[in-house]
């Protein structure tokens, strides 16, 4: 009887600690139509936040297997192990998540790159770049467009390979010290956002998804605050779950009934409690 | 006959000094080599005695102000070379790049000199620009990659390193990719550039960029430092470890901090 006790409080205790988490605010991401970039914001009410369209939403986010010919050259017998850190990282967005993401031979690539020209200093460890499709205030994610306003052809995570990376890339599952930088958790970062995430506003490295990390204090799995942050991502940008309040076209003054099956194609919010944004169709 | 002996005479100059950098290059990677090994041997420590520093210090600062391209390359080569040899020994002969002996090199000088310190020594440039026109409708592409690029035309004010390159009243363009989240800048403003060569490809470097400074490890897509200078008052200037933000205050102490003589 003690024992049923004590685990009804433990399952208490971590429910109060997720549901408490002191969370810096939590990032996603816009796009900056000024300067055709992909940039973090804070804003729930920010029209320009920006997501992977209804196909995606429905279907699932296709992450194409790690290239594994871009490794660096002291882990190329190790090969196997890129896909199953990678894999292990989409198993935990999945868990957590809304978007069904599959790790095939199609979608979103993943690759180390050694150009030294497209990292600002030499010691980022990677990014995200994203195609992008649409117009005004209605832009979405995108595998591949040439066209793209950002510039990038296709969606694509790049890890830092480049003569001026000073640090040895590691496949090992815990800090493995000053000289290296793992693997893991910086896929698992920049998975964070191929599925939408920006930066937690925090600068000391407590979440996985943090703007900036100490070196060897990397994170290894998601924090209360990184699936905190995830679950909004869902609420906000999700399947809506219902419509209990008038809608309002965005930049307009018309107001719409729940339920009116207009064959329009618009942005429109919901008004609070149950903030998300959505298109209508 | 004259002319013959004239092209033979810039001939042997051009590449005696060719050779000299060479020569350089080895002396300091070679002394690289020494002290990473050192490193390594000592659990992941290293701590130069000042001489040591000091000497270090003064190889760092020839190569990556006047040779900075040359460096970039022979770092590049260096870097393919261990590639190669890992490979064709199938994976039994490991060399750590040069980048990564290098880091430990300029953490321990660091450790004597201060923080930022050895970032701040090989910079090739640094001036202070008014920025007269902003395109944004370059592309950089990288293989797979397209990246949107902003070039800056800027008028060269005043030349704090790198008079052996570039005058004062010069102008010069600056490329900045999109997502590396700098700026903004708008035109008609007064900035504190350092500045090194970008865009190397095959030898060569055909363009110019910020060089920015890590202010914490970063993602590539966070936000990097610009230092304005507005009413002769520079901006953001924390990375320096100066206290002034006058900009003839600011500039001596930067000088004699950051800008050393070299015997060449």
């Amino acid at each position: 009887m003690k024992d049923i006790k004590f685990v009804f409080f433990a399952m208490f205790f971590l429910l109060q600690a997720y549901i408490f988490a002191d969370c810096d605010p939590i990032g996603f991401l816009r796009y900056n139509t000024n300067s055709a970039k992909i940039e973090d914001a804070y804003d729930f009410q920010d029209p320009y936040i920006i997501y992977w369209g209804a196909f995606v939403k429905d279907f699932g986010l296709d992450i194409y297997e790690f290239n594994t010919s871009t490794v660096p050259y002291y882990l190329q017998l190790y090969t196997q192990d890129f896909h199953t850190q990678t894999s292990s990282c989409i198993d935990q967005w999945n868990y957590y998540g809304c978007l069904d993401l599959s790790y095939g031979t199609t979608g979103v690539q993943l690759e180390y790159s050694t150009d030294a020209n497209i990292f600002p200093t030499g010691t980022e460890y990677g990014g995200t770049v994203f195609a992008v499709v649409g117009s005004d205030e209605d832009w979405e994610f995108t595998y591949y467009n040439a066209g793209s306003p950002t510039g990038s052809p296709q969606t694509m995570v790049y890890l830092n390979n480049s003569q001026s990376f000073p640090w040895l890339w590691s496949l090992d599952l815990q800090n493995p010290g000053v000289d290296y930088t793992p693997f893991k958790p910086i896929i698992f970062h920049e998975l964070g956002h191929v599925i939408g995430l920006g930066h937690i506003a925090n600068t000391d490295g407590s979440y996985l998804m943090s703007l900036g990390r100490t070196h060897n204090n990397f994170l290894f799995s998601l924090t209360a605050c990184d699936i905190s942050a995830l679950q909004s991502l869902c609420d906000y940008n999700g399947t809506p779950v219902g419509v209990e309040d008038e809608i309002y076209i965005v930049n307009g003054t018309v107001s719409l009934n729940p339920g009116n099956s207009f064959s329009y194609t618009a942005q429109f919010y919901d008004t609070p409690p149950a903030s998300y944004m959505t298109n209508w169709y | 006959m004259k002319i013959i002996i004239m092209i033979l005479f810039i001939n042997h100059l051009v590449f005696s000094q060719i050779l000299s950098t060479e020569k350089k290059l080895d002396n300091f990677f070679d002394d690289v080599d020494v002290f990473y090994n050192v490193y390594k041997s000592q659990n992941s420590t290293l701590t130069l005695t000042e001489d040591q520093g000091k000497n270090l210090v003064n190889q760092l600062y020839d190569l990556y102000s006047f040779h900075w391209v040359e460096t970039y390359n022979y770092t590049g080569t260096k870097f393919q070379e261990a590639d190669q040899k890992f490979k064709s020994s199938g994976g039994n002969s490991f060399m750590a790049p040069p980048a990564v002996k290098l880091r430990t090199i300029k953490e321990s000088i660091d450790k004597i000199y201060g923080e930022n310190y050895s970032e701040l020594i090989i910079v090739p440039y640094y001036f202070r620009v008014k920025v007269l026109n902003i395109d944004k409708n370059g592309y950089y592409k990288s293989d797979k990659l397209s990246f949107k690029k902003n070039i800056l035309t800027c008028k060269i004010q005043e030349v704090i390193k790198g008079s052996q390159q570039f005058k004062a009243g010069e102008e010069i363009k600056i490329s900045l990719l999109n997502n590396w989240d700098v700026g903004p800048f708008y035109i008609g403003e007064e900035y504190f550039f350092p500045v090194k060569p970008w865009n190397c490809k095959d030898g060569s470097c055909t363009e110019y960029t910020i060089n920015l400074f890590n202010n914490s490890m970063k993602v590539c897509d966070s936000k990097y430092d610009i230092y304005p200078i507005i009413n002769d008052k520079i901006e953001n200037i924390g990375y320096f470890h100066i206290n002034t933000s006058e900009w003839s205050k600011f500039l001596n102490e930067f000088k004699r901090k950051y800008l050393i003589e070299v015997i060449k």
